[in-house]
């Protein structure tokens, strides 16, 4: 539709509030995640959403833009939430992201059928990053945020300092006003109950359940219709949800994931499953994205290792066992990252094959075509070359994110180097020569880990 | 008079009236335990046969961003001639993958006994590999520090060999380690023609 352009102006608002607690009133009785107005939707069982999706991808082929934008989405899930007030529904994905930059791809839904996508991005503050011992909350949030068209072109640029707009760089959009970028909520939910000879709500004095939501809102104008009432001067605002995105998927993970690990392996999973780090969510807590993937982890016997193992030969129920129990915590958690990586590469592998998953996980599938045909050309058709693979890819995306994850689990209490060497573990022989780890870095990291080792009490 | 005491007083009353019966009984069982115990030929075969079917080097990936789909020849020979170092655990366990059992074959599945006794493998003597391929018995103390890894190429975990009646078919789990967080397992199911043992079914089972 190359009569209708769109006229963005992009504003971020405002209100900054600090994490807040809101406590729930007896009067309002049994509150629940299902009455939250946001839900995790998925592709494969939502109509809705396939046409919504489709109806983009038209526009996009109409139009000929931001093909190179909807590659780096993930379109499987989807958030979901309407506006009954502006009559617009709201589908915000996630896209790929890199070690600095959080994206979301936002595709709306006017009720007179108007679409629109943006791809919101946050850009942190490396050197600010630095300083933070852990993310302090979007209150505090120090970098770039950019709204960009479906092409790649920026609407909006917006330098943002300890959660306020401090200026724009491209001078072709303005805050209106200054303020904060995103807002975070904390909302506990309590269990109440009423009974018939007494009126009043009773609530359990603890919370069963804490969401986080992030909201950013922002000032829409010359809309095309997208805004009640049409016309190209009409304002509104506007806003997305993405941070309950994750804790959704969190919780979600109870479903789906059977734990039935014991003793230290269950203190050392609650820690990594708090933590909810990304590595975490990529893994273990990517078997929520359909639950048709169910994965159960265990403490048990490996038939032919004394380690741990994955059985992913029937990619619908992957089982991890943790064998070797006598280890420390953070040896622990490398062993329950390492089999997590290779189940959710099952995972990723099987629903690619059977149509569901987009190719962007491309490089991935070259290792499996690669050593595939190394086994049945040069090997045995009996060598299970899918380990190979697996290894390959370990250390060409993840040597560094477990490394990164087993540090936060310990606090952060020593530099990253000193979490390489368990990062590295099953994966020295692996990999190009570029990429490999060298006799001395290994060392070097073997070195530093006796003193994680000595050091480090995660569980007991 | 405990029930302990009674029972003890019965047996010496049984062995000292059919003393020759005794002695026969010891005299011909040990042996028949030992036998389940020890290497036979058939085990050292399919050892054997299965150590050169798997140990390569681990081939190097593709560079990234590359589309090339072949390696150099040179390479490739290179790898393909490389002489390795390869160790066995010195124990064959009974032990079997369960949900790898019930894909298998109904003439395999039933040859299966898990209750016969783990088979220690006390020399290595008969296996031997055509490719070149040193081996080694793994040291099961030492194999719980992760240096040891460094001292061969390819660990390997053979489950105890089962065979039928007949000894024309054979199943086995094998366990093959690259380091302790590196290895698959796979049962492999045998069948003999001509007095040579061949694959006739593979499924592969763990990863770590």
């Amino acid at each position: 539709m190359k009569k209708l352009k769109f006229y963005f102006l992009i504003f971020l608002v405002i209100n900054l509030a600090c994490e807040q607690e809101e406590t729930i009133s007896p009067d309002e009785g049994i509150h629940d995640i299902a009455t939250s107005s946001s839900k995790v939707i998925f592709l494969s069982a939502d109509t809705e959403l396939q046409n919504s999706v489709k109806k983009l991808s038209n526009k996009v082929i109409e139009t000929n833009k931001g093909a190179s934008m909807l590659d780096d989405v993930d379109f499987d899930r989807a958030l979901k939430r309407y506006d009954a007030a502006l009559k617009i529904t709201y589908y915000t994905f996630s896209m790929k992201p890199d070690e600095l930059t959080t994206r979301k791809f936002v595709l709306r839904q006017s009720d007179n059928g108007n679409i629109l996508g943006h791809a919101f991005e946050f850009e942190v503050d490396a050197d600010w990053l630095n300083e933070q011992e852990v993310f302090p909350g979007w209150h505090q949030y120090t970098g770039w945020l950019r709204i960009l068209e479906l092409d790649g072109n920026v609407l909006s640029e917006n330098r943002v300092e300890n959660g306020q707009v401090a200026g724009t760089k491209n001078g072709k959009q303005q805050a209106s006003r200054s303020g904060p970028v995103c807002e975070r909520t904390y909302t506990n939910w309590y269990s109440c109950s009423r009974f018939a000879s007494d009126p009043n709500w009773h609530c359990e004095s603890e919370p069963y359940r804490t969401t986080v939501s992030t909201e950013c809102t922002w000032e829409s104008m010359s809309h095309d219709g997208m805004l009640p009432g049409g016309g190209h001067n009409k304002v509104g605002l506007e806003s997305i949800d993405f941070s309950e995105w994750e804790q959704t998927q969190l919780n979600a993970v109870e479903d789906n994931v059977i734990n039935n690990l014991t003793g230290v392996p269950l203190c050392v999973y609650n820690k990594l499953k708090s933590l909810n780090g990304n590595l975490f969510k990529k893994t273990i807590g990517a078997f929520i994205d359909d639950p048709q993937y169910d994965l159960t982890l265990r403490t048990g016997e490996c038939v032919r290792t004394d380690e741990a193992c994955t059985d992913g030969t029937d990619p619908k129920n992957i089982i991890i066992t943790i064998e070797n129990v006598n280890q420390s915590s953070l040896g622990l958690a490398s062993l329950i990252l390492h089999e997590g990586l290779h189940a959710e590469m099952h995972r990723y592998v099987s629903r690619y094959e059977s149509g569901v998953d987009p190719n962007n996980r491309a490089r991935l599938l070259q290792l499996y075509a690669w050593y595939k045909k190394w086994a049945l050309k040069y090997q045995d058709k009996d060598y299970n070359w899918k380990n190979d693979a697996h290894h390959a890819y370990m250390v060409e995306n993840y040597v560094k994110k477990v490394a990164s994850a087993l540090r936060q689990l310990d606090g952060n209490q020593f530099a990253l180097d000193y979490y390489m060497s368990y990062a590295w573990d099953g994966l020295r022989d692996s990999g190009y020569a570029a990429k490999k780890l060298s006799k001395e870095k290994n060392t070097y990291y073997d070195n530093l880990r006796r003193t994680t080792e000595a050091n480090s009490e995660i569980c007991k | 008079m405990t029930i302990l005491e009674e029972l003890q007083k019965l047996i010496l009353k049984f062995v000292s009236k059919f003393k020759l019966v005794c002695i026969f009984l010891v005299i011909f069982s040990l042996p028949i335990r030992c036998h389940l115990q020890e290497l036979a030929k058939e085990d050292k075969q399919i050892i054997s046969l299965i150590v050169d079917k798997l140990s390569f080097p681990l081939a190097p990936p593709p560079p990234l961003k590359s589309t090339n789909t072949d390696t150099a020849e040179v390479e490739i020979d290179s790898l393909l001639n490389t002489k390795m170092v390869i160790a066995i655990y010195p124990f064959m366990r009974s032990t079997f993958d369960e949900s790898g059992k019930n894909k298998l074959p109904e003439a395999f599945k039933k040859i299966i006994d898990m209750s016969l006794p783990t088979k220690p493998i006390k020399s290595l003597d008969g296996i031997l590999s055509t490719k070149g391929h040193t081996i080694i018995l793994a040291d099961t103390v030492e194999l719980k520090s992760r240096d040891y890894f460094e001292k061969f190429n390819l660990l390997y975990d053979f489950s105890r060999i089962w065979y039928n009646k007949n000894r024309t078919k054979a199943v086995v789990e094998v366990g093959l380690s690259r380091s302790k967080l590196n290895g698959f397992s796979t049962i492999f199911c045998f069948d003999k023609y001509n007095d040579e043992w061949s694959v006739t079914e593979s499924i592969a089972t763990t990863t770590w």
